[in-house]
């Protein structure tokens, strides 16, 4: 099976309250908390509402492109229960969307033409460069709804796109490319990109974009004979992103650096197999049928957002490569085991995965201080794992059905 | 948006029958949808992941109306938690896509993957997400030249039309244009609601 999803790891679902017009609210506080960008209007969905809602009915909104947002917030649309204020149950009027958006940090831009989503290359590379999600207004029920893209995937020759719905009840999905994109369900489209002010400034793929560069001029013409014996476009190599594109930059620039340290830089054949490892896509067609949909809990993704690794979800792996030594370097190393409750730090000396408890339960036996990643794993799976509590027992018998199978 | 107290008993052993899970009454027709759960198996997926997948099929019968309501497909189904008054307590969303103008009785070989079994008395909701008439019959954009109105989001007026906008009684939420952003992923209490035996 040849597969490789990739999604925005540090955008966290999060879901509209039950019966509410805040699907919009929703998709925008996944994407303010995910991507830290600097919201002038709150970061959460009933902040977000309270602004929209003292705006509609105060001031027009362009007036407000040139004020402080804040002399305007007076709505107060959160609240302890789980019900949504009086008049705070608003929807978001399409024009309003660029503005909404500006303030929460985003710059948002309408795709006039919705063809363009039926290029999957369009949209994935959209996904790369501007390292946020594309905004869809859909329609359900005959109703405006909104929807945003936040990954896509290839399985067996099959490709998908990672659709976040904010209702609970759909969540996200892997939805199959071929069948996504219908007139009838997508209405308007808009890709979105942080504000200059928020972007992070990435040394590291810049650095390993200079090196890839580097890589494809010094060897142009070995990369023409290799495109014109695979049957590829010459340009498809000489792009950068061809290499960066599903993989680490940093692998990548290492990968490049070690090669170009090599004597047998000349020899076809090494290159070749050299340009096979690094454009390696999982793009090897078969004859199965795509499944429309795959579960995003069923699946084995990796993130495509270079600027804001989270570490969380490879923390457990067995594995543990160059690629994750890589991401520990770029920071935010910080990771949560929830099977057993405990919070860990993480760095790499010489390139040996070092970690160290800091918070965990008191009855756990184990040190707090640096030991390696292997060792740390040895003591705390001696530890019992962490039991939740069953949310409703009423509603949540014990008892199993057996199934009688044909 | 389910009755709270009245729902379809279902059978997870009854492996050969239509079981109603659904009806509702969509563009003037009174239809209903039926399941029936055929097999089970506990698969470990190609990611290494345990699936507990049940084999199905789904079938719509219309029973009175002028407009043909069809199955378009089934979505990924979801276990979510109840907050609503009726603290249903865990749920399973089994979600499918219907559509007006459209001849597909039948779902079949339909698997639901699920990351546990299904256990007895889970409550399970039937989200039927209905989709808009084929865009060259309604265009909601192009009003004048379209063939058919959705009743649910406009209403003729001479050579004019009107938006239609719904709130509930009682409260003081503004009306919502079609057009707008904001969708509650609900309709009028429908029978939708089932329980596991």
């Amino acid at each position: 099976m040849s597969h490789s999803f990739f999604c925005f790891q540090s955008l966290k679902y999060v879901s509209q309250p039950s019966y509410s017009y805040w699907c919009w609210a929703a998709c925008l506080e996944q994407m303010i908390k995910g991507l830290n960008a600097k919201s002038k209007i709150g970061t959460k969905q009933c902040e977000l509402a309270s602004t929209y809602k003292d705006i509609k009915e105060n001031h027009p909104i362009d007036s407000l492109l040139i004020g402080n947002i804040n002399n305007y917030k007076s709505s107060n649309c959160c609240s302890a229960s789980n019900k949504i204020p009086n008049g705070c149950n608003i929807a978001l009027e399409e024009n309003d969307l660029k503005s909404i958006f500006g303030f929460s940090g985003f710059n948002a831009t309408e795709i006039k033409d919705c063809n363009s989503l039926k290029d999957f290359g369009f949209i994935k590379q959209t996904l790369i460069d501007n390292q946020s999600p594309i905004v869809l207004k859909v329609r359900k029920n005959g109703k405006a709804h909104m929807n945003i893209i936040s990954g896509y995937g290839k399985l067996n020759g099959c490709e998908y796109l990672l659709i976040s719905d904010p209702l609970e009840s759909i969540g996200e999905t892997y939805q199959e490319f071929s069948g996504l994109i219908n007139p009838r369900e997508i209405d308007r489209v808009w890709i979105t990109k942080l504000g200059v002010e928020n972007l992070e400034h990435d040394a590291y793929l810049e650095k390993s974009l200079e090196i890839v560069n580097d890589f494809i001029n010094k060897f142009l013409t070995n990369i023409e004979h290799y495109s014109s014996e695979k049957g590829l476009e010459n340009s498809a190599l000489s792009n950068p992103w061809k290499y960066l594109a599903n993989k680490d930059p940093l692998y990548v620039a290492q990968s490049i650096k070690e090669f170009m340290s090599n004597e047998k830089l000349t020899i076809d054949f090494e290159l070749f197999n050299f340009f096979d490892e690094l454009t390696y896509d999982s793009d090897v067609k078969n004859l199965s049928s795509c499944e429309q949909e795959i579960n995003k809990d069923l699946v084995v993704y990796t993130d495509i957002n270079f600027i804001n690794q989270s570490f969380l979800d490879e923390s457990t792996q067995k594995d543990i490569n160059t690629r994750l030594i890589n991401k520990i370097n770029k920071g935010n190393a910080l990771s949560y085991i929830k099977d057993f409750a405990t919070s860990i730090e993480i760095k790499v000396d010489d390139d040996t995965i070092m970690v160290k408890p800091i918070n965990y339960p008191k009855d756990y036996e184990i040190k707090n201080e640096w030991t390696t990643y292997e060792v740390f794993k040895n003591q705390i799976s001696i530890n019992p794992k962490i039991v939740y509590f069953n949310e409703d027992l009423n509603t949540r018998p014990s008892q199993k059905i057996k199934l009688s199978i044909n | 948006m389910a009755h709270e107290n009245l729902k379809f008993p279902l059978s997870l052993v009854k492996n050969d029958i239509w079981q109603p899970i659904f009806g509702a009454q969509h563009h003037g027709t009174f239809y209903m949808i039926y399941i029936k759960i055929k097999s089970y198996e506990k698969v470990q997926n190609d990611f290494g992941k345990t699936e507990h997948t049940y084999n199905c099929e789904f079938r719509l019968q219309n029973y009175r109306g002028a407009i043909t309501m069809g199955l378009v497909r089934s979505k990924i189904p979801k276990f979510t938690t109840d907050t609503s008054e009726a603290k249903l307590g865990e749920i399973l969303n089994l979600n499918l896509e219907v559509s007006p103008f459209k001849k597909n009785d039948y779902l079949r070989n339909e698997k639901i993957k699920l990351l546990k079994p299904i256990e007895s008395k889970l409550v399970t909701v039937i989200n039927v997400f209905v989709l808009s008439p084929p865009i060259d019959l309604f265009n909601p954009n192009d009003l004048d030249n379209s063939l058919y109105l959705n009743p649910y989001t406009h209403l003729r007026d001479g050579d004019e039309y009107t938006e239609v906008a719904f709130r509930k009684s009682g409260t003081d939420q503004p009306f919502q244009s079609p057009g707008n952003m904001g969708w509650p992923g609900m309709g009028f209490c429908i029978p939708d609601i089932c329980i596991f035996d």
